[in-house]
């Protein structure tokens, strides 16, 4: 690591202060009862409902539509793919069983039948979209190895999403980067940029490339080891010919 | 991707016949705040330093601290796995320093009534020292505050911190893929902005070093 990023060792509060702090936190807590919950007696029902009625009224007033806010299903506007027919597993499901319990407990808030299948990675793993109460869009992949990238809906100005995973069962290490794309999005394109795949070193930036959206899916499977940055714009190509380009900072990075 | 070797051993204080993070986090969700003391002696130097190191300000760090462990009372509800009670604080003291000026709002009240502590800095020699040493954390820190929150939130917590990846994943509530993919992100977007990142001195033997006491 550089000079740049250099922080002191761990030190002690200084003399007296961390006995000072805890008493005075025991102190405070004293009088503190009960948690704190949404609807504790601390707070008014009445000031809750007031707010909630004021939060319907105002998106009304804009002509925000309730039932397309709060669907539970809206984190996948123009997503055409999650319309087809999708294969149920054991379990009644979009989504095998082992994907799901890996879901279940690792994304907070998930709701197991939003899952829907998109398409297959190079290496095997099932690629599906899910959602949940947080609204966000989800790009579980799996399995064996099972996991997740979750980031904003989809929308004209975040027409695509962009992940990458080093495919650990080739034996070559080669990466692979994919996303999910709306509707009309023929294709993406994005300047590959190399880097070691491990914390060895800067690398090269490669050629960029332009790949193709089958189902709301793109794929791109790289034949080296080395990885994409992330840190380069992301360009949507519709079919009507416009284009849209994000910087990879912004929401079109499930995972920056 | 292959991990870091950035566990958390070290920060553990469990001893024979010590009560475990979780026994204490146990008793204190039933009301117990000789409980929550002893969690605070045994995790307030880890927060704290990590408030620090997120802020730059030894003195900001102390209130935020603070405010972490009224925080952490206040959502005592929370069911927590066993060893999972200092992952969970640095979660809270994340959000904390996150929204700094709102968290210090919320116990406005509270952090006035901490009575001043007399006596420090008792020496000019000190006062200089510590100066220093916030002027490096600062430099470092604008350095890191050109990374995304999210990924400085992940590099910070791994990198700096040293927490596991499943950790920092329990604290921010993410997936633990996420957490390596944001922190593999946030290493290659630093050394775009610096190529000599990652040269000089591995991250882990850099925290390996600054978790000396």
């Amino acid at each position: 690591m550089t000079d740049q990023i250099s922080f002191p060792p761990l030190r002690e509060l200084p003399r007296g202060h961390r006995e000072a702090r805890k008493q005075h936190l025991l102190s405070e807590i004293a009088h503190v009862r009960k948690p704190s919950r949404l609807f504790s007696s601390s707070r008014s029902w009445k000031s809750v409902l007031v707010v909630a009625a004021l939060v319907v009224m105002l998106m009304g007033a804009v002509g925000v539509g309730v039932s397309a806010s709060f669907g539970v299903f809206s984190a996948y506007h123009g997503i055409g793919a999650v319309q087809r027919q999708q294969q149920l597993h054991g379990n009644g499901g979009a989504i095998d069983p082992a994907t799901a319990a890996w879901a279940k407990e690792h994304l907070a808030g998930i709701q197991l039948d939003t899952a829907r299948h998109l398409g297959q990675l190079p290496n095997g793993q099932e690629v599906y979209v899910i959602t949940g109460t947080q609204n966000d869009l989800c790009a579980l992949r799996g399995p064996p190895e099972i996991d997740a990238e979750c980031g904003a809906p989809l929308s004209r100005a975040h027409p695509a999403t962009i992940y990458g995973l080093l495919n650990e069962n080739d034996p070559n290490a080669r990466w692979i980067t994919y996303g999910i794309a709306l509707n009309g999005v023929r294709s993406v394109s994005f300047p590959y940029s190399r880097q070691a795949t491990q914390a060895d070193g800067g690398g090269t930036l490669g050629p960029p490339v332009t790949v193709p959206v089958h189902d709301n899916l793109w794929i791109y499977p790289s034949n080296d080891t080395w990885g994409p940055t992330m840190l380069q714009p992301l360009t949507a190509h519709f079919a009507d010919g416009t284009t849209v380009t994000e910087p990879a900072t912004g929401a079109n990075c499930g995972a920056c | 991707m292959n991990a870091l070797g950035n566990s958390t051993a070290g920060f553990g204080h469990e001893q024979a016949m010590e009560p475990s993070d979780g026994d204490l986090w146990a008793r204190s969700r039933t009301g117990d705040r000789d409980a929550f003391g002893v969690l605070f002696d045994r995790h307030a130097k880890v927060i704290y330093n990590y408030c620090f190191r997120r802020v730059g300000n030894f003195a900001t760090a102390e209130d935020l601290l603070s405010v972490v462990f009224l925080e952490a009372w206040r959502r005592r509800e929370q069911d927590l796995p066993p060893d999972k009670v200092l992952p969970w604080l640095f979660g809270i003291a994340t959000n904390v320093v996150l929204n700094q000026r709102r968290s210090e709002r919320r116990y406005l009240a509270a952090l006035g009534r901490m009575p001043r502590v007399e006596g420090e800095p008792d020496f000019v020699q000190e006062s200089v020292q510590e100066l220093d040493v916030q002027q490096r954390a600062e430099k470092a820190l604008t350095f890191l505050r050109k990374l995304p929150r999210r990924e400085q939130d992940v590099f910070f917590l791994c990198a700096v911190m040293g927490l596991s990846y499943e950790d920092a994943a329990l604290a921010l509530g993410v997936p633990t893929g996420t957490v390596r993919s944001r922190l593999s992100r946030a290493r290659g977007r630093l050394r775009e902005l610096n190529p000599g990142f990652g040269h000089e001195q591995s991250e882990s033997t850099r925290l390996q070093e600054a978790h000396q006491p």
